[in-house]
């Protein structure tokens, strides 16, 4: 008994060793893509720095702050210096105003993560509900109209529902303030422009995921012995479903984190993703880099939870083949 | 492909998107013929206009004709999307292939480039590098295709690694037949069904991204009717002329909604699942 638990304990901390591996490795190359986008980037920081001050100064006075700064450096050298400052919470300074972007974009990523998750947990309240439904009635009334409106759903344009909602609700009506901002009423359109069209990707893909487990041998052998449908669907197909449907709301953190910047865009949502967009047009590249790195970083990291969760609740993957 | 024309014609809902899709692609080809005005001509006479006989959907804010730009949107958008889609297979497969077939280095490379790409989601990746070069089309369709073909090459592996180990493989490899000559008449044929399906899921998908991209102003080239570009137009004009943002929409809406439902009806026909809903049936009584 014992060597085999030993075993089955030295393969799962061996799987899970190699997710992490695979986790820094992404979180490196990211790091080096968004730095050498950057560095690659037309536009001298220095020159930047001075223009931003309302300096006019030489040429000379310009080249001594290259030195300075470091930009004469060759291209690992100096992404090595931003790596460490990044690792350190450094993530330079803003080109517009100066200001250390850590400080910029502190609040607003607490906007967009609030955003998120109020989204997400929207997705998971109501499309959990409308696949199970959709899949325990499969192929009666509720399943054909979860799946014609999930049909619809999925091809709506998310930024025009927004506009949709917000002429109607707001322009229209005077129901809901036409600017996002924090509160249950300030939240309804935002969340619903997000959640949408994931509410109706995932209802499909959850029906899908209980009817593969449904249409399995157990299935029919459990029903023989007399259990019943809610029993079977509660207790073993619901539990053995779930691998794939918790995969899924990891990708979903993808669609959710990048998906706010149209929401935030459309709302006037204080959030990183509109103040990346907003900062396209100043070519401000350490507040983009700082964008793309901390969506990265939380979209990756959220998937290596997602990882060893499904590891650790499945016992196939835990002594079988790899994950 | 005898087979697939044999059930797909028994599928309804797979005849009608056809012939839908196929409509649109005749009105997107043909709409610079038969539009009644130049999309690119105001007419400060009508500004911001409601709806009426002459302009079926109103004028936007400098008095072009609402209707025309969505007609002429329709060919810009079609064309962008067939592009990056055709670009992303070629890629998605070469690399996918040379990965599954060759495998070692190779694969873990190829495959390690994917992981790292599918860790990004694309609008990021898009507003990072139009940050760095500058809005317009040509941009977004960069964005869209550099970060696209992974899901291709991730599943064009896995078959071929599938594929690999099949008895008619050796008996091509013996029968004296060359790699690439493998890979292009015996593999390629055998992954064409599931490329299909996914190539004609994703249009929509893509429709809706690149709609999307040029809503935030990254493909920004203002004269040019693209249907998301107007809907970011319309926004700001809310208030006095709603058509401004309906109509551009619901050109949309159907576009992906045909699309889609052509996709669906297609993966369908190629990949039937008959024996599972038997299976199911029992236990739903």
């Amino acid at each position: 008994m014992i060597p085999l638990r030993r075993t089955a304990m030295h393969f799962l901390l061996k799987s899970i060793g190699r997710k992490l591996l695979e986790y820094l490795l992404v979180l490196f190359s990211v790091s080096v893509i968004t730095f050498a986008l950057t560095y690659f980037a037309p536009g001298d920081p220095a020159s930047m720095l001075v223009s931003m001050n309302g300096g006019d100064v030489g040429l000379d006075v310009i080249e001594e702050m290259r030195e300075t700064m470091g930009l004469n450096d060759p291209f690992f050298i100096q992404y090595k210096r931003w790596l460490i400052n990044a690792i350190h919470g450094d993530l330079g300074f803003s080109y517009t105003n100066g200001h250390p972007v850590r400080q910029e974009i502190a609040g607003k990523m607490k906007n967009t993560l609030i955003l998120a998750s109020a989204s997400f947990a929207v997705l998971l309240i109501v499309a959990f509900p409308l696949g199970i439904l959709s899949a325990v009635y499969s192929d009666r009334l509720p399943d054909y109209v979860i799946r014609v409106l999930s049909f619809f759903g999925i091809s709506m344009p998310n930024f025009w529902l927004g506009l949709l909602l917000m002429y109607l609700l707001s322009v229209k009506w005077h129901l809901l303030p036409i600017i996002g901002r924090i509160s249950v009423l300030g939240m309804i359109m935002p969340v619903t422009t997000i959640v949408v069209q994931l509410i109706c990707m995932y209802t499909q893909r959850i029906r899908a995921a209980i009817l593969l487990e449904l249409g399995k041998e157990y299935v029919n052998a459990l029903r023989l012995r007399g259990i019943s449908r809610k029993n079977i669907i509660l207790h073993n197909v619901l539990p053995n479903s779930m691998t794939s449907i918790i995969t899924l709301l990891g990708i979903s953190a993808g669609a959710l984190l990048s998906g706010t910047a149209i929401v935030e865009q459309i709302f006037g949502w204080n959030g990183i993703g509109r103040f990346a967009l907003d900062s396209i047009a100043y070519r401000d590249y350490p507040i983009i880099q700082a964008y793309v790195l901390q969506v990265c970083l939380i979209y990756t990291t959220i998937n290596l939870i997602v990882d060893i969760i499904v590891f650790l609740q499945n016992p196939r993957l835990r002594e079988g083949a790899s994950l | 492909m005898k087979s697939f024309w044999k059930k797909a014609r028994k599928n309804k809902a797979f005849l009608f998107s056809l012939t839908g899709v196929l409509i649109l692609l005749i009105i997107a080809a043909s709409a610079d013929l038969f539009v009644r005005h130049d999309p690119l001509q105001e007419n400060f006479s009508y500004i911001m206009g409601a709806p009426n006989k002459e302009y079926i959907c109103g004028t936007d804010h400098i008095g072009r004709c609402i209707f025309c730009r969505i007609l002429s949107g329709a060919k810009n958008s079609l064309l962008i999307t067939f592009l990056i889609i055709f670009l992303i297979i070629f890629i998605g497969t070469v690399l996918g292939m040379t990965a599954g077939f060759f495998g070692g280095i190779l694969d873990v490379i190829i495959m390690r480039i994917t992981d790292i790409l599918m860790s990004i989601p694309i609008q990021v990746f898009a507003i990072a590098l139009i940050a760095v070069l500058q809005p317009g089309i040509g941009n977004v369709i960069l964005a869209v295709s550099l970060l696209w073909w992974t899901r291709y090459a991730r599943m064009t592996r896995n078959q071929v690694t599938a594929l690999r180990q099949k008895a008619f493989i050796d008996e091509a490899r013996l029968g004296g037949e060359s790699k690439i000559r493998i890979l292009s008449r015996y593999i390629f044929p055998e992954l064409l069904p599931e490329l299909v399906v996914m190539a004609a899921l994703d249009v929509g998908r893509l429709i809706l991204a690149i709609a999307g991209l040029s809503f935030l102003g990254l493909s920004s080239q203002p004269p040019i009717p693209e249907w998301g570009y107007m809907l970011s137009e319309g926004k700001k004009y809310i208030q006095k002329a709603p058509w401004l943002l309906l109509y551009p929409g619901i050109a949309i809406l159907i576009t992906v909604i045909l699309f889609n439902l052509l996709g669906d009806s297609v993966r369908n026909i190629l990949s039937p699942r008959g024996i599972r809903k038997k299976n199911r049936l029992k236990i739903s009584q």
